[in-house]
Formats: structure tokens, sequence, C-alpha cells
């Protein structure tokens, strides 16, 4: 059985890139528009790893990450956040929120992949 | 950090009598999203320039950009061309521009587009800007962004006047003779667009 793993994007074009790159690694992918739709995934499924943007309509990526941090079955998947954002006032703010790697948009799916075998092997 | 991005840092502004509004003046590979009645200008040759606004609130603005020539051709959907720098940092312009348009409370399902640019301007028969102004389309088609008009292609340079309040745009064709200018502006651009390493950092955070 392929890894699981939850994608959030609120870009229909990043969710496709991913979702290709991923399912053609070998990966099981869900995907969500936003971290309110995110959250209805977490209630059914333990994901292997959380990937996630930040600028997000209704629920961002850093509000995301708090709630699933704090869900009973998802709180101990690494979490990535795949974002346009750099500056360190808001990396430090996702790692206090609980993300694990922070990659700045636009990303190689190559290097991609290669972070995802460090963190879930 | 890399070497060169789009970026909305250092917008140049000023007022403009005639249309008694401040004018916030793009050059490539810049994007601004607009407060209030301001307007954006800004002037094509083969890049291509995408105007998109929350079209209740008003909330919008404009990028400019151009695809690196690659060795590789662009796959007929860009998509499965993501492992290619130009796509790379055609898309990045695009969510660039969008996401700053949420940010200052535009809402995704609102957003409508106009599209401009993708002249032959630095050789009638180059396809750069066919190409830049495929990658624009195709890339809105898949955000559901749907395109309310467009201006593109032909010989002639372009200036784009954009008042993202009301979505109105004025475009002026820039006679041939004028566009030398243009063309070198153009050319600085897409040899920094070339030797762009669109290869976002990476941190691991513990």
């Amino acid at each position: 059985m392929g890894k699981k793993i939850l994608f959030v994007d609120d870009s229909a074009s990043m969710r496709k890139v991913l979702g290709m790159t991923l399912k053609r690694s070998g990966y099981e992918v869900e995907t969500a528009e936003d971290g309110k739709v995110a959250l209805g995934f977490l209630d059914s499924c333990r994901f292997d790893v959380i990937i996630t943007d930040l600028n997000m309509p209704n629920m961002n990526g850093i509000e995301f990450i708090k709630a699933a941090k704090a869900h009973s079955n998802n709180k101990f998947a690494p979490i990535i956040m795949l974002t346009t954002e750099s500056s360190e006032e808001m990396r430090k703010e996702g790692q206090d929120a609980g993300a694990k790697v922070w990659i700045v948009k636009p990303f190689r799916p190559d290097k991609l992949l290669e972070v995802l075998k460090k963190v879930i092997g | 950090m890399t070497s060169f991005e789009n970026s909305s840092v250092g917008v140049t502004a000023y007022y403009d009598e005639r249309f008694k509004r401040v004018v916030h003046k793009l050059l490539p590979g810049e994007y601004f999203v607009a407060i209030g009645s301001d307007m954006i200008l800004t002037v094509l040759g083969s890049c291509v320039s995408v105007c998109i606004r929350d079209y209740v609130s008003g909330i919008g603005g404009m990028n400019h950009f151009m695809l690196a020539e690659d060795t590789r051709e662009i796959k007929s959907d860009w998509i499965e061309s993501y492992d290619m720098a130009s796509t790379r940092y055609g898309s990045n312009a695009m969510e660039l521009l969008i996401n700053d348009i949420i940010k200052k409370g535009g809402k995704r399902e609102n957003l409508e587009a106009k599209v401009f640019g993708g002249a032959s301007v630095l050789d009638i028969k180059s396809t750069i800007g066919e190409k830049n102004i495929k990658f624009a389309e195709e890339y809105l088609n898949y955000e559901s962004i749907q395109v309310k008009s467009k201006d593109v292609g032909g010989i002639n340079p372009r200036k784009i006047f954009y008042i993202p309040a009301s979505g109105d745009v004025f475009v002026k064709k820039i006679d041939r003779s004028e566009s030398y200018a243009i063309v070198e502006q153009e050319n600085k651009y897409s040899k920094k667009v070339k030797e762009v390493d669109s290869d976002g950092e990476i941190f691991f955070l513990d």
C-alpha cells in the first residue's frame, strides 16, 4: 500500500501538478481546496504526511496546521508547507504551528519527492 | 532567495492629471494589486499581462511576465511540463497575483480576467508571444477564471491602462517604429528570466 498524502491548495493547477507528481511516484493522494475542506478528510483518514499551501480562502494554512495538530487521527502526521511566502517571520509562524518543512514555490517536483523521502522514508 | 523573481516591491507610482488618479507603472517581472480607484499601467511587446479582479469588490491587479525560451517545447497540457523552469516561472507569476488579490480581500470565486500582449515584436517569425498567451489562457482555464476580454498577438506593442475597481481597460497600440526601447527592455528581461533559478528554497524547520 502506498503512503497516504493530503495536499491542500486553492489553486486547481497546483492540485493537478502535485497530484500527478505524487501518484506517479506511488503515493495515494487526496486533495482539498482550502483548510476547511481538508479538515473533513482528517476525520475519515489517517495520513502519512500533509502538504499545505498558506494563502487560501476560508481557512489558511497556519490555521489548518493548528487544527490538524489538535486532531486525534492526524496529530503525528508530518506537515510540509508549500507556499509563495518566504519571509522568516512567516516561517517562524509555520514552525510554531507545527510545520516540519517549508518549501517556497515555485518548487521542482523532483526536489519535493526528495523531501518526502526524507520525511516519511 | 532566487536571483530574480516576480515582485510587487518597487513598483513606481505617480499622479496622472489626465486620468485624475494615481497610476502604478509595472515593469516586466512585476505585479501589483491596486487599492481604490488607482490605475495600473504597463507597456507590452511579446510579454503578457493578465488583469484579474474580484468583480464584486473591485479588488484586483495586473502582472507582466514572459516564459523563458527553453530547449524543450511545453506540452499541450502545460501541467505535464511543470518540471520545466519556464512553466514554473509563469505559474508563479499568476499565483503571486491571485494570492495578493485574495490577501487584500478578493474572493476566488468572483475572479475575472482580461489578457493582453504577446505581440511578435522581437522578430515577426518568433512564437514567444504566442507561447506566453497560450500559457496565460490555459492557466486561467485550469483555475476556472473567466476571460472577459483579450487583445493579443499581432506585431504592435501595446500600452495597457487597467482600473481594477471598474474593470475598465484602455489599450493603446504603439507604432513599431517606436518599439525599439520596448524591445530592448524585453530583451534584458528575457535574459534575466533565462538565468533565473526558479527553484524555491527548502527549509527544514526543526
